[in-house]
């Protein structure tokens, strides 16, 4: 291959986040009219990257060559003059427009100063669609489109804008299987008029299927750039896997008792469907999967956050149903959410407010709080937890990342939970306090609690789960014991689509 | 879910409007002859002019998501300013009518700048606005002030075919505005910023002017207003325009704006003052006692938004 | 050590919040005795104090109602109602005081109610589910009454009149209803849910508590509240006046919003209000002193409004 068929070359590009290193020196070049794929776990450093081609982010170091001229950065603006459209998961559309207001949204056609052409933006809009072989009718409002083709004006979008080079964020994430087909045949389209594409996904199926050449990313570092041909499931695997462990997980006692959570085959309007999952005593089960899969959808169904459609869950082998957390609160189980500032904390609200938010009525004497109780509860928590904080006056947006899971974490044990449901428990945690996670664990499940731990750190799942679930596209589609787990395995199950695992 | 679900549900609102404006129009007509009449019917569109012209301008605002408490205090200082301005001059009527507007426009242009460049909420602003220029009013007078032109005083009355005029200066304005908000990119950029202000601001829509202009126009609509109601008084009444924005809120609102920003129609807006409009003219001409007409209409209210969707559950539902 | 955000972590941000008010006030009144020394007569406190327990009682609910990021414009709608109960159900009989307060205080509840249903049920915004509910008892009132309000005020009921020096029973009433809230949002469980809910009541929800019924609750105290103020200003005006709670409702949000609670919820709380309520008033009282015309305080109020929100802005960029 030539040099002058490279529309974009990243060179040498790194990038920190207070000292963490998100990216270092990352190079990645794609050929015109190529469909690039961008693999790697939750973490490598993939959305920095895109982030940083976007505009959205500028780089500590190194430089983008886009057709030709080089760059240290340029701001989004920038980046879509220049032709580089990125679609994210998370859609920049106004739903309640319609589809022509949105394609030429900010660069409406004029007739004369300030009025719109509707006649030629409607003619244009539905070119671009046509162009892609989709029929949509361009008057309706998008908010009432599907998923995928909400997906295909952006991307109608991006071609109005003269894209030489569109970056999908995992589209396939929100599509369903012939959804996809549809976008595959747009991508090819694409692909014959010249347009490059660099398209993320989890699911290896799919990159096998379009993508003329991978790019593997791991630990914000580049591992492997080549061409898809010949080149094996296995092999793209193990490119992705194999990370070092950092962290010394605490060793298990691996006796697990009597189940205490249940579920049968629940569906949830979300995304589950047809789960079923059985928790013991005194284990830790790990939840693995890929963003989007369905596990914050289970441990939110679990704990009453979301209606279910069908199926039970047992407790203590009794039939519950929960209407509200609130019920399943009272039926002892807990949920440490994903995303710990919007859901699991009042940021500003004083430490001790949030820990003994569900346990008010315990500490009070009628109508009172016994400030003297929750002092010594707070304390005891502190303790328990080694918080370290000045005071439990402070606001709870004062601690670190570390401290305020702690702070979550102190909440719960005082309701004496028998399950609790940890999302991502570690995310945003330094070293110290993540090992110090780590062990609380163990101890409470010494203690005979259940703990469902989904993570998106394979590492953390492989060295703390007894037993490790897989999902995939809602549903549960391997159970792994601790001997048998590995990262490929879990990877294998995570990545396979919708046509495997049925 | 089809496509005729969804428009029935997304109109839904303004098919409701609508529908209770037809069922109060053939009540009216069955219980009263006065009220079927080309009279009484072009007087209850004139009366609209009134609610319907400052809610067009509060509707411009709310459809970018922010709001307007302001507009009934303002609307009382036009009328004591062009009042005292035009002091029953007929040479003086154009220099009244344009420093009334410039004022309007003026209140408005600085609503926007303080929500722009301090960042404050457009509720804070314009609830303060709301005292202070009521203050300003009630400190020029708290009695009836200065005079309306003749000339001008007859425009009131003055119909064309037989229509009052004020009734075509009304469908001027909501052409007007109608066309602003369909045919013109600024229309475009107003449902964007309140539809969205990440998206809007990413596709590289001036947010800050989209603001100048909204709060600019809503004010300026709600200074029109305190000319008409110069036109109908003769005199600069400081009792105008008490609750106006109150009132034209709801009936934003009941006309199926959100206001979260980004849904609403002018078509449903007008029903909405309407509905409004119609509803004290009907309990007048079937001569309800007037007192009872309050609970009527306090019951109409609570109904409609008992039944108002929020647009935000409907966009979750489907998307 | 006082700071009514129960923390003790002093940034500037927190001093600010919790002292600022306070600081103002000190300074308010420090010019107050160069420029209007007059405010410290007996008397003059005396009146500044019981119009202060009038705007204040009504201020304690609208502030817990704004803690979880509500509002109510209906406060002035039940006070008038009240009024009106109060010498319809006694009818100037002393014996029956007891009752007529009674059923002012179901019929607020049920206000309150009707505002909370509204807003957790169907997600109206609180801003026009208040507003409706004050045009439907508004409207009420009027057919209940045909527009002349009957019955008698009791006489007994002047007994809030009574005081001892400035120490009036109004006073001692919104000094008391200080002391029970400041408890009930501060040491009880139902306070720390208030503040919870509004400050984030996504995360409140997913501890376990029932989002909807505090925020109902909330709205039924505040409704309740006004009627406590309504049964005060009755006692004091003596007959029964549509007109007697014009303006509480909007000087209500006003104090609270100068105290440092803030619209969005979960941040602020009473002793703030308090300090609110007073500079409002002081500063009204001064205007009248000063010789200057009574409505100018409305522009004080609005500037004040913009003041406090801009420095409150400003203090949390800092922090």
């Amino acid at each position: 291959m030539k040099d002058d068929q490279l529309i974009l070359e990243m060179n040498n590009i790194s990038k920190s986040f207070s000292g963490v290193k998100a990216l270092v020196d990352v190079s990645i070049s794609c050929k015109k009219g190529s469909v690039h794929a961008l693999v790697g776990e939750n973490g490598a450093g993939k959305s920095t990257l895109i982030k940083i081609l976007s505009g959205a982010q500028r780089p500590d170091k190194g430089t983008i060559c886009f057709k030709g001229k080089n760059y240290e950065s340029f701001s989004t603006r920038e980046a879509l003059s220049l032709g580089i459209s990125v679609i994210y998961q998370e859609l920049a559309l106004v739903s309640e427009m319609n589809v022509v207001e949105n394609i030429f949204l900010g660069r409406e056609i004029r007739m004369t100063v300030g009025i719109i052409d509707s006649a030629r933006m409607r003619q244009e809009a539905n070119r671009l669609l046509e162009q892609m072989g989709i029929k949509i009718n361009v008057n309706r409002e998008v908010g009432e489109l599907s998923v995928a083709y909400q997906q295909m004006v952006e991307i109608s979008k991006a071609l109005s804008r003269n894209a030489d080079l569109i970056v999908m964020d995992e589209p396939s994430a929100i599509l369903a299987g012939h959804e996809l087909e549809q976008l595959f045949r747009i991508i090819q389209s694409l692909k014959d008029n010249g347009v490059t594409i660099i398209y993320i996904s989890h699911r290896l199926e799919e990159v096998f299927r379009i993508a003329d050449e991978v790019t593997v990313l791991k630990d914000g570092q580049h591992v492997v750039t080549r061409s898809m041909e010949g080149l094996s499931r296995a092999e793209l695997v193990s490119a992705m896997v194999g990370r070092k462990l950092e962290e010394v997980f605490p060793q298990s006692a691996n006796k697990a008792g009597e189940c205490v959570l249940e579920a049968n085959g629940i569906s949830t309007d979300t995304i589950l469907k047809k789960v079923n999952l059985k928790l013991h005593r005194g284990e830790i089960v790990g939840l693995a999967g890929m963003v989007g899969s369905g596990r914050t959808e289970l441990a939110r169904a679990l704990f009453g956050a979301d209606k279910l459609f069908s199926g039970e869950i047992k407790l203590m082998g009794e039939r519950v149903e929960f209407s509200s957390p609130a019920d399943a609160i009272r039926k002892k189980i807990s949920l440490v959410p994903e995303d710990r500032k919007q859901q699991g904390l009042f940021t500003e609200l004083p430490i001790k407010n949030n820990i003994t938010l569900p346990i008010l009525k315990k500490i009070s004497n009628w109508f009172l709080l016994n400030r003297k109780m929750e002092s010594a509860l707070v304390e005891s928590s502190k303790k328990q937890l080694s918080i370290s904080m000045a005071s439990e006056h402070l606001d709870v947006q004062f601690l670190s990342g570390g401290n305020q899971q702690k702070v979550v974490l102190a909440k719960w044990l005082h309701t004496k939970p028998e399950v609790i449901i940890m999302d991502e428990p570690t995310r945003g945690v330094d070293v110290g306090a993540k090992f110090e996670i780590y062990q609380l664990m163990r101890r409470l499940t010494e203690e005979g609690i259940a703990i469902l731990m989904i993570s998106s750190e394979l590492p953390e799942i492989l060295g703390l789960s007894d037993r490790i679930l897989v999902m995939s596209e809602g549903r549960i589609v391997a159970e792994l014991e601790h001997s048998e787990a590995s990262e490929e395995k879990i990877i294998e199950y995570a990545t396979m689509g919708e046509s495997k695992a049925a | 879910m089809t496509p005729k679900s969804n428009f029935l549900q997304k109109h839904s609102l303004i098919l409701v409007v609508y529908s209770l404006v037809f069922v109060l129009i053939t009540v009216g007509s069955i219980y009263s002859e006065r009220f079927l009449t080309l009279r009484n019917l072009t007087n209850v569109l004139r009366q609209a002019a009134y609610l319907g012209t400052a809610a067009l301008g509060e509707m411009l605002v709310i459809l970018t998501a922010g709001i307007d408490l302001s507009i009934g205090s303002l609307v009382k200082l036009s009328v004591l300013v062009s009042a005292i301005l035009m002091d029953g001059n007929p040479d003086n009527v154009m220099m009244a009518v344009g420093l009334t507007l410039a004022l309007g426009l003026g209140v408005g242009l600085l609503h926007a700048f303080l929500i722009n460049e301090l960042n404050l909420s457009p509720f804070v602003v314009t609830f303060a606005s709301l005292f202070i220029l009521q203050g300003i009013s009630l400190t020029i007078t708290t009695k009836p002030i200065g005079r309306s032109s003749k000339d001008f005083l007859l425009l009131y009355s003055q119909k064309f075919l037989e229509v009052p005029i004020i009734v075509y200066f009304f469908g001027l304005v909501t052409l007007m505005v109608a066309f602003l908000l369909n045919m013109t990119v600024f229309g475009k950029h107003v449902y964007a910023v309140g539809g969205n202000l990440t998206v809007a601001e990413l596709s590289g829509i001036p947010v800050k002017k989209i603001r100048y202009g909204v709060y600019g126009i809503c004010s300026l609509l709600a200074a029109v207003t305190g000319l008409l109601w110069l036109m109908r008084m003769g005199v600069g009444d400081p009792v105008i325009g008490k609750e106006l924005e109150l009132n034209a809120i709801i009936a934003v609102v009941i006309g199926g704006t959100s206001l979260f920003g980004g849904r609403g129609t002018v078509t449903g807006v007008i029903g909405g003052v309407l509905l409004l409009t119609f509803t004290d003219n009907l309990l007048v001409v079937l001569g309800v006692n007037q007192f009872v007409s309050g609970l009527v209409k306090g019951l109409i209210f609570v109904a409609a938004v008992a039944l108002y969707k929020p647009s935000e559950s409907f966009q979750r539902a489907t998307a | 050590m006082i700071g009514f955000t129960e923390s003790n972590h002093l940034t500037f941000k927190k001093l600010f919040a919790a002292y600022g008010v306070y600081m103002a006030l000190l300074i308010l009144l420090i010019v107050a005795s160069f420029i209007t020394p007059d405010l410290f007569d007996e008397e003059t406190l005396a009146v500044l104090f019981r119009q202060s327990a009038q705007l204040g009682i009504i201020a304690i609910g609208q502030t817990m109602v704004m803690l979880v990021a509500g509002l109510d414009l209906s406060v002035g709608g039940v006070i008038v109602m009240t009024s009106m109960v109060v010498a319809e159900v006694s009818n100037g009989r002393d014996e029956l005081i007891p009752l007529s307060i009674l059923v002012a205080l179901i019929l607020g509840a049920l206000i309150g109610l009707g505002n909370g249903l509204l807003i957790t049920k169907r997600k109206v915004p609180p801003l026009v589910a208040t507003l409706v509910m004050l045009f439907l008892v508004q409207g009420a009132q009027q057919a209940f009454t045909r527009g002349v309000p009957s019955g008698f005020v009791p006489e007994t009921l002047g007994i809030v009149n009574q005081s001892w020096g400035f120490l009036s029973i109004p006073l001692m009433v919104w000094f008391a209803l200080n002391a029970v809230f400041l408890v009930l949002l501060r040491v009880t469980p139902f306070g720390r849910r208030i503040y919870a809910v509004g400050s984030n009541a996504d995360a409140a929800r997913l501890s376990g508590l029932s989002v909807h019924r505090i925020k109902i609750a909330v709205y039924i105290l505040a409704s309740c509240l006004a009627v406590i103020s309504g049964v005060i200003l009755t006692g004091y005006v003596g007959y029964v006046d549509r007109f007697i709670a014009t303006g509480l409702d909007l000087d209500s949000v006003a104090a609270a919003v100068v105290g440092g609670t803030a619209f969005y919820g979960g941040k602020g709380g009473l002793l703030g209000t308090i300090a609110g309520v007073l500079i409002i008033q002081i500063l009204s009282t001064m205007v009248v002193l000063l010789g200057l015309d009574a409505q100018t305080q409305f522009i004080i109020k609005g500037l004040v409004i913009l003041a406090a929100v801009s420095l409150y802005g400003l203090a949390q960029k800092q922090a």
